[in-house]
């Protein structure tokens, strides 16, 4: 009677186990076939409604996450597919061109590109209008014969927030040097000079205002840590003087930064940066080595681009400028920017 | 006859067993067969897009050859070629391309698209050629160049993009494959215990019956048919089983009973058998020795009686009376020998007796007898007092110098009149009485045969058994007590009688 209980049990036990297995069995073979599926980005029966075609550049700070997960946002409540081609610099202007001809051989709906003021671009932009593709430029306006809407900031605004931060920061005396990012140079340009950087004018005339503030150099680098270090230690050498530094890129700043701590010369500077770079954010929170930074909201011109063209394919026109905001980031502020852009991107998430 | 094809007949069940092993053996081919469908399956789509990609790469190499040959050689032949090769590009693409909203579906709207423009810069390059412009047919052409390289571009990009995700499938596919193995190792081994145990518990279910039955028949051998009922509640078969075994062992223990009685009955019979051959032994035994001895007694008897008439010529009066007890003796011996009697003959023999013993030894030897006279008319077999007397003379007192006392006792009860004949002799040990007693004496064993004559007799004539005792002690003379039953059953026809002598 022991054992036929205990044979009873086994054969429960056993048919248990088999019921496992069998289920086990197929839940693997049912992942096995999902496998590709789960690696493909995003599987969706829907149609898109539109297919855009957006031409980036490969190294501009701005076409961070925040600007895609915008681009996304709108894209996806609106349908709309968005094919992203990021150029390298080296050969923007020609491959960006190429690129140009590619979305009107492929008859994409619309257009979105990191542009600059150079005729052959105003003429591709032209031709894709003339085949009923609107076109949003980012970056550089664009004549607005050629282009619906020019999404960025004001360069020139940009440059009062700059000119007054620094005199905030600075307390109306000091020499600054300000560490560019290089665009695109075009054909037979050498570079962009004070007089034609929209930025630099905005600057200058705030320290118009203060008789100890002035604008000693203003340098144009090539992105990356390295560059930036080099030229700091440059200006270092070369302008004992000066004792505040604007960086527009935030991989530069923290080139920067490490050149003021290998030189010992943490407290003679008020460095500003620009842009929401996690090190630099996490720099000003310390406290000492960075200032402030100048933020604008990369998330929103990813989302205005895409919603200026929705707009205008739905109701035939569009807002001609989107200016977005900036906003400064220092001490005070930064853990409250923080948590906000953390909350954001979860919810992105 | 019930109905077999019932669900819970064996047959039934068996086929149950059968089927449900057999359905789960399919369940797991199809099951293995599914898993294998779906590995081949997730295989094909890892390729099928590399395959078809290659094709349209394939293809629209051609196209660019013809139209190339075309345009250099305006041959008929390639542009027929490129015409048929473009159609068939633009069917294969059409068949596959979808509009969603995944990268993969752009870039093949893409190729599409693109496909259709190099299609219209090629019919454009064509169509210059014709008009034989050439700055313009060689400018489409270039554009062609460039739109069948965007496309190669799509191409590439789509197949490394299909290389990354394959690499990455293929591991975790390796992986899930590695896991899959392990679980039908477990799900086969399991399997087989699992089946194991099925078959053991299903053989034990039907060996079950068996057991029972083989226990109950264990013990009707042993000749127990008291053994409960045998029930079975499971196939209808062992239940059909167990009731006919059930109807069997009532029926063989109700004709055992029934022979049990016969037997006792033909043994009762064999006994009765046995005691008349026995009776009959005995009477041919008293027949031979009544035969044997009537030459002679009728010789004495003649004898006596002419020495009866002599003593009474010579006036020898107690010679006469001597005699003539002597002549009554002989006379009931030869009369009775064979018949029956009363209680009173045996008395009136007895005192016969005595008279001789006395003419012998005069006042050595004495008779006493207390005789209640209601119990003389009693039937009794003839020859019973006198040898028990003669006994009681003969091994009792004949040794004694100063003689002894013979009491005759007669007395009647309720159911049976008892007769004691005791002495006054040497007695017996009671291991004699019992040896004389015994119902089978060894054959060697000569004494107390005249005794235990007596007493079958007795037990013959009566029909029983309680009829005869003997009481001793050593020294105080010997007691043999008869009680004959008042009530007498008759047996007379059963003993043969032969008629007794004159």
């Amino acid at each position: 009677m022991y054992n036929k209980k205990i044979i009873y049990v086994l054969t429960i036990v056993s048919g248990i186990i088999l019921l496992i297995a069998l289920g086990a069995g197929f839940y693997v073979s049912t992942e096995i076939n999902k496998t590709s599926e789960a690696l493909s980005l995003y599987r969706d029966n829907k149609e898109a409604g539109y297919h855009i075609m957006m031409f980036l550049d490969k190294s501009n700070q701005m076409y961070s996450d925040a600007f895609r997960a915008g681009v996304n946002e709108v894209a996806k409540e609106h349908n709309i597919a968005v094919e992203l081609i990021s150029i390298d610099r080296s050969n923007y202007i020609e491959e960006l061109l190429d690129r140009l001809d590619l979305a009107m051989y492929a008859k994409v709906d619309g257009i979105i590109v990191h542009a600059y003021l150079d005729e052959r671009i105003i003429g591709k932009i032209e031709q894709a209008k003339d085949m009923g593709i609107p076109v949003v430029t980012l970056n550089e306006d664009l004549p607005l014969r050629s282009r619906i809407t020019y999404v960025g900031i004001n360069r020139y605004n940009m440059g009062l927030v700059v000119g007054e931060t620094i005199a905030k920061k600075t307390g109306g005396s000091g020499k600054l040097a300000v560490i560019e990012q290089k665009g695109f140079l075009r054909k037979g340009e050498q570079n962009i000079t004070k007089k034609t950087d929209l930025m630099i004018q905005g600057i200058n005339d705030v320290f118009e205002r203060y008789d100890d503030l002035s604008l000693e150099v203003v340098r144009y680098i090539e992105r990356g840590v390295l560059r930036a270090g080099t030229v700091a230690t440059e200006i270092l050498q070369e302008y004992p003087s000066i004792n505040a530094i604007y960086s527009t890129d935030g991989q530069s700043t923290l080139g920067i930064v490490q050149v003021l701590i290998d030189n010992n010369r943490v407290k003679d500077f008020v460095l500003v940066s620009f842009g929401d770079n996690e090190g630099v954010l996490h720099y000003i929170g310390k406290g000492d080595i960075i200032e402030a930074t100048i933020v604008t909201d990369y998330k929103e011109i990813g989302k205005s681009a895409v919603r200026a063209f929705y707009e205008y394919k739905t109701t035939g026109v569009a807002k001609s400028h989107v200016n977005v905001p900036m906003q400064v980031v220092d001490e005070n502020n930064v853990e409250s920017y923080m948590k906000e852009k953390s909350e954001a991107y979860e919810k992105n998430e | 006859m019930k109905k077999m094809n019932r669900i819970g007949s064996i047959r039934g069940n068996l086929i149950l067993y059968s089927l449900s092993i057999i359905l789960l053996m399919t369940v797991l081919s199809l099951y293995s067969l599914g898993i294998m469908n779906r590995y081949r399956r997730q295989i094909d789509t890892m390729f099928e897009k590399h395959i078809y990609l290659s094709e349209i790469e394939e293809n629209l190499k051609i196209i660019d050859q013809n139209l190339l040959g075309f345009l250099s050689s305006k041959s008929s032949t390639r542009l027929n070629n490129f015409l048929i090769g473009i159609d068939k590009l633009e069917k294969q693409v059409t068949n596959f391309y979808n509009t969603g909203l995944v990268n993969d579906d752009l870039m093949m709207k893409n190729i599409a698209n693109l496909i259709n423009q190099y299609e219209i810069e090629a019919d454009l390059a064509i169509t210059y050629k014709r008009q034989r412009n050439v700055q313009e047919y060689y400018k489409h052409y270039e554009r062609s160049i460039k739109i069948q390289n965007f496309i190669y571009d799509y191409i590439t990009q789509m197949n490394e993009q299909q290389i990354d995700i394959n690499s990455v499938a293929y591991l975790e596919l390796a992986k899930h494959t590695k896991l899959l193995q392990v679980i039908t190792m477990v799900i086969v081994i399991n399997l087989i215990v699992f089946s194991l145990l099925i078959v053991y518990l299903i053989t034990s279910k039907m060996v079950k019956p068996f057991s029972k039955l083989y226990n109950a028949a264990e013990e009707i051998a042993k000749g127990n048919f008291d053994t409960e009922d045998v029930i079975i509640h499971s196939d209808l078969e062992f239940k059909l089983l167990a009731e006919a075994f059930n109807n069997m062992k009532r029926s063989i223990s109700s004709h055992i009973g029934e022979l049990k009685l016969k037997v006792e009955m033909e043994v009762k019979l064999k006994d009765e058998q046995m005691k008349n051959s026995k009776m009959g032994y005995l009477l041919d035994s008293a027949k031979l020795s009544a035969l044997q001895s009537q030459v002679n007694p009728h010789f004495l008897y003649n004898t006596i009686n002419a020495g009866v008439q002599l003593s009474i010529i010579e006036k020898a009066h107690k010679t006469g009376q001597f005699l003539e007890s002597m002549s009554r003796l002989f006379r009931y011996n030869l009369q009775k020998a064979n018949g029956e009697c009363t209680l009173e003959d045996e008395i009136n023999n007895v005192k016969d007796y005595y008279d001789l013993l006395k003419a012998r030894f005069r006042e050595r030897i004495r008779f006493e007898f207390d005789i209640d006279n209601k119990a003389l008319s009693l039937e009794m077999p003839p020859m019973v007092l006198q040898p028990l007397v003669e006994n009681s003379y003969i091994h009792g007192l004949s040794d004694l110098e100063e003689g002894g006392t013979i009491t005759i006792t007669v007395r009647k009860e309720e159911k049976f009149a008892r007769i004691s004949i005791r002495d006054t002799g040497v007695g017996m040990r009671k291991a004699i009485i019992d040896d004389i007693l015994c119902r089978e004496p060894e054959k060697k064993q000569t004494f107390g045969i005249g005794i235990r004559n007596v007493r079958d007799r007795l037990e013959l004539f009566y029909h029983k058994t309680d009829i005869f005792y003997m009481k001793s002690k050593l020294g105080e003379g010997v007691e043999t007590i008869i009680e004959i039953p008042i009530v007498v059953k008759r047996l007379k026809k059963n003993l043969g009688v032969t008629k007794c002598l004159d």
